[in-house]
Formats: structure tokens, C-alpha cells, sequence
């Protein structure tokens, strides 16, 4: 089974701020993982050091069995391609870029994608499966806040990675919206992917199987027995 | 995966850097123009300096005088031998000009009869060249100041008009020449001094022995009929001859009549314009490209956290100013050319126009070349190095801020 594993993770900053105390965590597929705590609680930085965003000061960060400090830089690039999707608050959708160029991005340097046809198609199951299918030739401008944040999680399944990780996806939508969004990364979860998210709207409590809080850079306990 | 498909975000980038790239564009289309014109200018003008002055053919004579207890067979014998000497191109008998005025009323001031040097090229502006080997014939420059002197006044004549008349030239024993004039030359050339009719050599020293005879040695130099002029194949075996032939006769070399520093101060000055656009061209790609990167920060950082190489980012960065800095190029030349022939030519004509330094510019097709390639270099290395910064780009600016 492919995890995400962080052993005893600590990341000071250089200004001497300790973001993360001696953290552990493990991301299995299937697992639907929700961080939250305060602001300035090391729960973004927990989801950067996951997410291969930035580096650790100590500790261990393992995807798939492989220890990351080790890995070179351009292995990490193929780990981010293939293992990992990344859902930010901002979107950051190319607003140059139709529905379906942008859902593609990923899939431009994904060498299992014979041709443009090839990864035409797979950008419109995706919106299909989002429900963006009437929305595919639009830009992101004439979207939705909502509609925008789909799109990002369709680019994000693009490359069908392992894991999806996700920073406070609803920060910027409405509460229908929100529930929307939170509704999709759990179907993603039940089809086998391994989702967390770092949020602290507490309608992901209906949703995460693992909900752990962050308090001053440590990691507390799962506190959604099921 | 063929980097073509990411020809897309190439597309959108170009689309949301719109303003950059049009400053960009003109940038290199400027710099461009600047030098392909001082490229156009530089090089006919050192080829000019090179060929025209440094090599010109006064710089390759040598005037050789034999001693006067040398013998006609002892002359002609070391005149052989020196011909058969290599890097001598040349060797015939120096003719000496004449003083002479014009009788039939057609000119008053007076005039040198003169002879067009062995291996010169003539240029002849209305009418045609004399054969060394006609006889009565005379070729006049195409602008002559006469100097009327019992009017006082300088008649500004036109060679052309004179061809078809025959001239009759005085020397100054009197003797005449009737000289039908059959064309004018160009005489800017440093060659000639003002107011030389020239005539076949032969014909020349004919007159010579003439006023030698009629003036019993005295309207002539010493040397007549013992000098001789050498003609070299380049000024760089100048030298070399001079020292072999001093065995031989006395040889001495005619200064060139010709400021030549003036052309190159300006040579120097251009080749320091054109470093200086050079230089100016490297440090604006990387202005731009480093400007440009650092506005992409988020976009960069996107794209890394794709899964993005350092090869994809480059192509996608060198792909954008490739195109419009090879469209460019190519825009800068086309107005090049248009610059050139109606201001830089009609300039460069006004100052140097009908001289041995007449300069042309033009575009040539490997000087762009050259400069497609330069800026295809230069554009690679700052790429190069603006990927190599993004590699540092912190990733965490995607996240929400803290």
C-alpha cells in the first residue's frame, strides 16, 4: 500500500521559529485526514513538508517507500507528477488557460499521455465527474468560486496520483460550496486515494475518518474515534 | 514527452505578459538596427582603410632611379631581373609630367599632362578610357575649377562637356599638343593632384624626349629616361623589394597623399558604438528575462509543484522570447534596410560621396544571421540561469499566506 509517511518531523524556520515539533504522521490510501488549529499552528507547514514543498529540518519524510532526503531533485519532480495532487485556497488556475488547458497541465509532461487527443479526453471525464462538463471550453474567470476550486481538484486527480493534499480548499467559497468541495475530496477518498486537508472549517469534521489538531507545532491525537 | 505540448503554456504566458513582451520586442528590434547599421558602416570602412589607403596602389610602387654611368643594356638587363623578382607585379619607365597650357581657349589655368599608373583602376565617369597605345588622346577630369586669370574668375567646368573637343596643350618650350579629349575620370582619388589631363604613357614620353631635346635637359629632371616605376603585388613586400633592388638602382617610395587618421578614429569609434550595443543587448535579455521570471513567481512555482522540471521551465521561458525576439530580428532588419538607403546612405554620400573612402551600407544576410545566432546564445545562457533560480523559488508561496 502507498503511504505518506512523516517520522518524527521538526522544521524551524530561519528566523528561529519552530513550525513543527518532532511531528509524526501517516497518510495510507483511502484515509481521509483533516488537520486543523489555529493560525500559525504548523498545519500548513505540516501539509508543505508532505507535499514535498519544502524540506524538513529533521526528521523523515517517506512517500511510497522512499525516503525523499535521499531522492534527487529531479526523482522529487516525478513524485509530485505521478504520487501527489495539490489543491490550494487560491486556486492558482491560469487564467489564460480554457476548463479542460487548464485540468491538462499536469498531463503535458505525464509521459503515459501518448497524445493531446489522449489528454483532451481525460480532462472532460474529469469535468464530467465534477459536474464542469457545460463549463469546459469557459475561463476560469467566468466561473464560480466553487466551480473554480473543482477545476483545480480535476487538475489535481489529473495524473490519478495517490494522494491529493489539500490547503484550506474551502478558505475562499460560500458554505454551500464548501460542503461541495468537502462532498468530492471524500468520493476521492473512497476511491482509494489518500486525502488530506489542512482546514479550519469544521465541516470537514463530517467528512475526514481522521481528524488531528494542531496546537504550537505539535501534532495531537486523532480525535474522531469512528 | 515532446516539449511541443507545452507550446499551450508558452501561448499563455506570452498572453498575460503582453506588456513586457511588446517592450521586449522593440528592444530587440532596436538593438538590432543599431548594429546592422554600424556592422554596415564598420566593415566597408575597414575594408575601405584596408584596401583603398593601406593597400592602395601608390603604397605598392616604388619609384627605381638608375645611376647615370649605368648603360641602356645595363639598365634594361637589371630591369629583367628585377621584373622576374617575385611579388613584382610591374616594372615600366617612369614618365614625368608635363607643365603645359591650353591654347585653343578652351581652359586658362594650367594643367599637368599626366599618365594613368600601370595596375590602377580608372574610373571613368562620362566618355571612355584611352588605349595605352593610341595616340593624341586625352581624358580630363570630370570637375575642373579653371581659373581665368585675366578675368578673375574660376569657371567650374564640366569634363563631359569637353569630350569631342581637341585641346591644343602648350609646354613650356612652346611645343604643342593637339589632344582630342574622349572622356573624363573621377579624380578624387589621392592619386591625382588637381588638374592632371591624362594621356597614354607612351605618348607621354614622347612629349618627354621632346621637351628634353627643346630644352636642352633643362625643363626636365636629370633622371629622365633612367626612372622607372615598380609596381608590387601588397604594401607587405614593400620592403622586401626595396632591399633586394638596391642592388640594382635607388628605389624610394611616393608618400600617399591621403589623411587616413581621420577614418580611423572613426573606425575606432564605431567598433566602440557597436561593443557598447553588444554589451547593452546582453544586459537588457537579462533584465528582461530576470524580470519576467520574477513575476512568474507564482506561475514558476505552479508548475514545480506539478511535477515540472528544470527542462520544461526553460523550454517554456525560451520558447516566449525566442519567437518574438527572432521576429524581431527579422522586423529590424526589413527596417534596416529602409533606414539605410533613405538616411544613412544619403548621409554617409554627403561626407565620404565620390572618394576612395565612398562607403555603402548594406544588409547582408549573414550579418543577420550572425545576429539571430548572438541573441539565440545570449538568450540561452540567461534562461539558463533564470531556470536555475527558480529551482530556489519558495513552493510555499501557492499556500494561503500566513
Amino acid at each position: 500500500m502507498n503511504t505518506i509517511q512523516l517520522i518524527n518531523v521538526t522544521k524551524t524556520y530561519k528566523n528561529g521559529v519552530t513550525a513543527l515539533h518532532d511531528v509524526s504522521l501517516t497518510l495510507k490510501e483511502g484515509d481521509f485526514i483533516s488537520v486543523m488549529g489555529q493560525s500559525g499552528s504548523g498545519k500548513s507547514t505540516l501539509l508543505q513538508i508532505a507535499g514535498l514543498l519544502d524540506i524538513c529540518t529533521s526528521g523523515n519524510v517517506i512517500i511510497n517507500n522512499e525516503d525523499v532526503s535521499m531522492v534527487a531533485k529531479n526523482k522529487l519532480a516525478d513524485i509530485r507528477l505521478k504520487s501527489l495532487g495539490f489543491v490550494f485556497q487560491a486556486f492558482n488556475l491560469n487564467s489564460h488557460l480554457k476548463v479542460y488547458e487548464n485540468i491538462m497541465v499536469p498531463m503535458l509532461i505525464n509521459p503515459d499521455f501518448k497524445d493531446k487527443a489522449q489528454m483532451k479526453k481525460k480532462a472532460e471525464e474529469l469535468t464530467e465527474r465534477l459536474g464542469l462538463s457545460h463549463r469546459i471550453n469557459h475561463y476560469p474567470s467566468e466561473l464560480s468560486g466553487g466551480e473554480q476550486q473543482r477545476v483545480a481538484i480535476a487538475r489535481a486527480m489529473a495524473n490519478e496520483p495517490d494522494f491529493i493534499l489539500a490547503d484550506e480548499p474551502t478558505g475562499n467559497l460560500d458554505s454551500k460550496n464548501e460542503i461541495m468541495i468537502f462532498q468530492e475530496l471524500k468520493k476521492l477518498s473512497e476511491s482509494g486515494k489518500g486525502v488530506l486537508v489542512v482546514s479550519h472549517n469544521d465541516a470537514v469534521i463530517h467528512f475526514a475518518d481522521k481528524i488531528f489538531i494542531m496546537k504550537d507545532g505539535v501534532l495531537g491525537e486523532n480525535i474522531n474515534e469512528k | 514527452m515532446k516539449n511541443r505540448y507545452l507550446n499551450m503554456l508558452v501561448k499563455a504566458s506570452v498572453l498575460s505578459n503582453k506588456l513586457a513582451i511588446s517592450f521586449f520586442s522593440c528592444f530587440v528590434m532596436l538593438e538590432s538596427i543599431l548594429v546592422l547599421i554600424s556592422l554596415g558602416i564598420i566593415i566597408p570602412l575597414k575594408s575601405n582603410i584596408e584596401n583603398n589607403v593601406n593597400n592602395h596602389i601608390v603604397c605598392r610602387e616604388l619609384d627605381a632611379k638608375f645611376n647615370e654611368n649605368q648603360s641602356n643594356d645595363e639598365i634594361e638587363e637589371s630591369v629583367a631581373k628585377i621584373k622576374s623578382l617575385e611579388h613584382v607585379v610591374d616594372m615600366y619607365p617612369l614618365p614625368e609630367q608635363i607643365i603645359a597650357t591650353e591654347e585653343s581657349g578652351s581652359l586658362f589655368s594650367e594643367y599637368k599632362l599626366s599618365y594613368v599608373h600601370n595596375g590602377f583602376d580608372l574610373k571613368i565617369t562620362s566618355g571612355r578610357k584611352f588605349d595605352e597605345n593610341e595616340t593624341g588622346v586625352a581624358l580630363v577630369p570630370d570637375k575642373i575649377s579653371d581659373f581665368n586669370e585675366s578675368k578673375h574668375i574660376i569657371n567650374e567646368v564640366s569634363g563631359s562637356d569637353l569630350i569631342g573637343k581637341t585641346l591644343e596643350f602648350a609646354d613650356e618650350c612652346q611645343n604643342l599638343h593637339k589632344l582630342k579629349i574622349v572622356g573624363a575620370y573621377n579624380a578624387s582619388d589621392p592619386i591625382f593632384q588637381s588638374g592632371e589631363v591624362l594621356i597614354p604613357q607612351k605618348e607621354l614620353l614622347e612629349f618627354d624626349k621632346l621637351l628634353f631635346k627643346t630644352s636642352n635637359g633643362r625643363n626636365i629632371s636629370s633622371s629622365f629616361g633612367r626612372s622607372y616605376k615598380i609596381l608590387i603585388d601588397d604594401v607587405s613586400n614593400v620592403d622586401f623589394i626595396k632591399n633586394e633592388v638596391t642592388y640594382y638602382c635607388n628605389a624610394f617610395q611616393e608618400p600617399l597623399n591621403f589623411d587616413v587618421q581621420l577614418y580611423n578614429i572613426a573606425l575606432y569609434i564605431l567598433l566602440g558604438a557597436l561593443l557598447l550595443f553588444i554589451v547593452l543587448a546582453i544586459i537588457g535579455l537579462y533584465l528582461f528575462v530576470k524580470g519576467s521570471t520574477d513575476n512568474k513567481t507564482n506561475e514558476l512555482a505552479l508548475y514545480r509543484s506539478l511535477g515540472y522540471k528544470s527542462t520544461h521551465i526553460f523550454y517554456i521561458l525560451f520558447s516566449e522570447y525566442m519567437v518574438f525576439g527572432f521576429i524581431s530580428v527579422i522586423l529590424g532588419s526589413f527596417i534596416t534596410v529602409v533606414v539605410e538607403h533613405f538616411f544613412v546612405n544619403p548621409y554617409l554620400y554627403s561626407l565620404v560621396g565620390n572618394s576612395i573612402m565612398e562607403i555603402k551600407t548594406s544588409v547582408n544576410i549573414f550579418d543577420v544571421v550572425a545576429i539571430l545566432l548572438f541573441f539565440i546564445a545570449v538568450l540561452f545562457v540567461v534562461c539558463r540561469k533564470a531556470v536555475r533560480r527558480s529551482e530556489y523559488i519558495d513552493l510555499t508561496v501557492l499556500l494561503r499566506e500566513r
